[in-house]
């Protein structure tokens, strides 16, 4: 599946689970609905997966369990980040990646990729580990890397609708300095990144990734920094 | 004979040996008694004195508040509750407070609170029964890496039970292997694990038979 189809499938997997949580549920919000607020409720009621706060091995931050529908967030977010983290907005993205796995691996880690008994001749344990550790996800297998590459990208659409992006007071600004051909530091980028994550309560992370997806913004991994990506500005983000 | 009469009899029946066996009148002493009698009726049944086909507090809840179309957030909010808490005794993972049980019954309906309280009661065999049907940690660390994170999962699925099961967890190691510490208790879970379905059942009645959650309930 190329980036461009998957991007819209997460798109409409996220009207389909909203609509069908409101449908069920009556209203869930006065104004504009951000996802966030009801990632719990569209895991337990809309999936059936029962979510549970758990103390987890460190480094780990969430682990699907596909076969008895359980997701599991340790209770241990603050040992794995920084002090000022909000550790609200980290599990809020940890849940929606874990929601990108049941959306879009459940058929993969359930029937094709774990067939066979493992070393120890036991049946396999389907589920997922989520690992904050950056060494850890670069032991991965091409194939692990792939599905945590596609549940990040599931996660920021999902909690980072197009529309409700475009109408943040730090998008409009960002949007107009653009046109006036202004220059940004990564430094002010990396500040309105993090506006933007604690509108929608995401992680800084997760918000940096969306901005990037969606060509706002361009990412130096080696420096760390962040760029405007000019050209983006011309295109109405919601026809990407 | 009517069937539905003969129903009725059946669970008056049950209602009166939870309440011999649970109620707060009963002393440790008789509730062991009672229970040891009911046990071995149930093993000579082959049942092994498990209550089938009726839901567990967790269920219970879930399916009340689906009754009044809220969702746990909602429902907890209301109720003044955490949502995590709520959803950690739909999934017989934690078992409530009698406080925090009341609060429920209030929003779900007066009417539920005798129900809501008798299953609590056995909610923490419930959250055994569940913590048991998880793949075990050692199974999940191999599986998902080199096995090197096994003993920390082992013993953090000690820590994560319910402190009322833990508790009666810890009393059960003692008596039998003489210790309690987290790597005993993780070593009974893995073990119980093994166990046929049967077996496993008697297993989590004898652990849960300790669990005294009526002090709670005068206090």
């Amino acid at each position: 599946m190329t980036r461009r189809n998957l991007r819209e499938r997460c798109r409409s997997d996220r009207d389909l689970l909203l609509d069908a949580l409101v449908r069920r549920f009556g209203p869930v919000s006065q104004g504009p609905l951000f996802p966030a607020e009801v990632i719990d409720d569209v895991l337990t009621e809309v999936m059936g997966y029962e979510l549970v706060d758990e103390e987890l091995p460190k480094g780990q931050l969430a682990v699907c369990d596909f076969e008895r529908r359980r997701v599991t967030v340790t209770t241990r977010l603050a040992d794995n980040v920084h002090p000022k983290t909000d550790l609200v907005a980290l599990a809020n993205s940890t849940k929606a990646h874990e929601l990108g796995h049941i959306r879009l691996h459940t058929e993969e880690i359930l029937h094709t990729d774990r067939a066979t008994p493992d070393l120890f001749g036991e049946a396999p344990v389907r589920v997922l580990v989520t690992y904050r550790d950056e060494l850890r996800k670069t032991r991965l297998s091409a194939a692990e890397r792939r599905r945590e590459r596609e549940a990040d990208l599931y996660a920021s659409i999902f909690l980072v609708p197009d529309r409700l992006l475009e109408e943040q007071p730090a998008m409009l600004r960002l949007r107009k300095a653009v046109a006036r051909h202004e220059d940004f530091s990564s430094r002010y980028l990396w500040r309105l990144t993090y506006d933007l994550a604690r509108a929608f309560r995401v992680s800084g992370t997760l918000m940096k990734n969306r901005l990037v997806d969606l060509e706002v913004l361009v990412y130096l991994d080696k420096e760390r920094e962040l760029r405007v990506s000019r050209q983006s500005m011309l295109f109405d983000l919601e026809e990407q | 004979m009517n069937r539905k009469r003969l129903r009725r009899g059946v669970e008056a029946l049950w209602e009166a040996a939870d309440e011999a066996l649970w109620g707060e009148g009963t002393t440790r002493e008789e509730r062991a008694r009672l229970f040891g009698a009911m046990m071995r009726e149930a093993v000579a049944r082959g049942e092994c004195g498990s209550r089938k086909g009726e839901p567990t507090l967790g269920e219970r809840l879930k399916a009340l508040r689906l009754e009044q179309g809220m969702t746990p957030s909602r429902a907890s909010r209301q109720a003044g509750l955490e949502a995590s808490a709520w959803r950690s005794w739909e999934a017989s993972h934690r078992v409530p407070s009698v406080r925090e049980l009341r609060r429920v019954a209030g929003l779900l309906g007066p009417g539920t609170w005798r129900e809501l309280s008798r299953l609590r009661r056995r909610a923490p065999a419930a959250c055994l029964a569940r913590a048991l049907a998880t793949p075990s940690p050692f199974r999940v660390a191999r599986s998902v890496g080199d096995g090197s994170e096994a003993q920390e999962a082992a013993v953090l699925e000690v820590r994560n039970l319910d402190p009322h099961l833990r508790q009666a967890l810890e009393t059960w190691c003692r008596e039998t292997r003489g210790t309690a510490e987290e790597t005993v208790l993780a070593d009974a879970l893995e073990r119980a694990r093994g166990l046929d379905e049967v077996e496993r059942e008697g297993w989590i009645q004898a652990v849960c038979a300790g669990i005294q959650l009526e002090e709670e309930e005068r206090t």
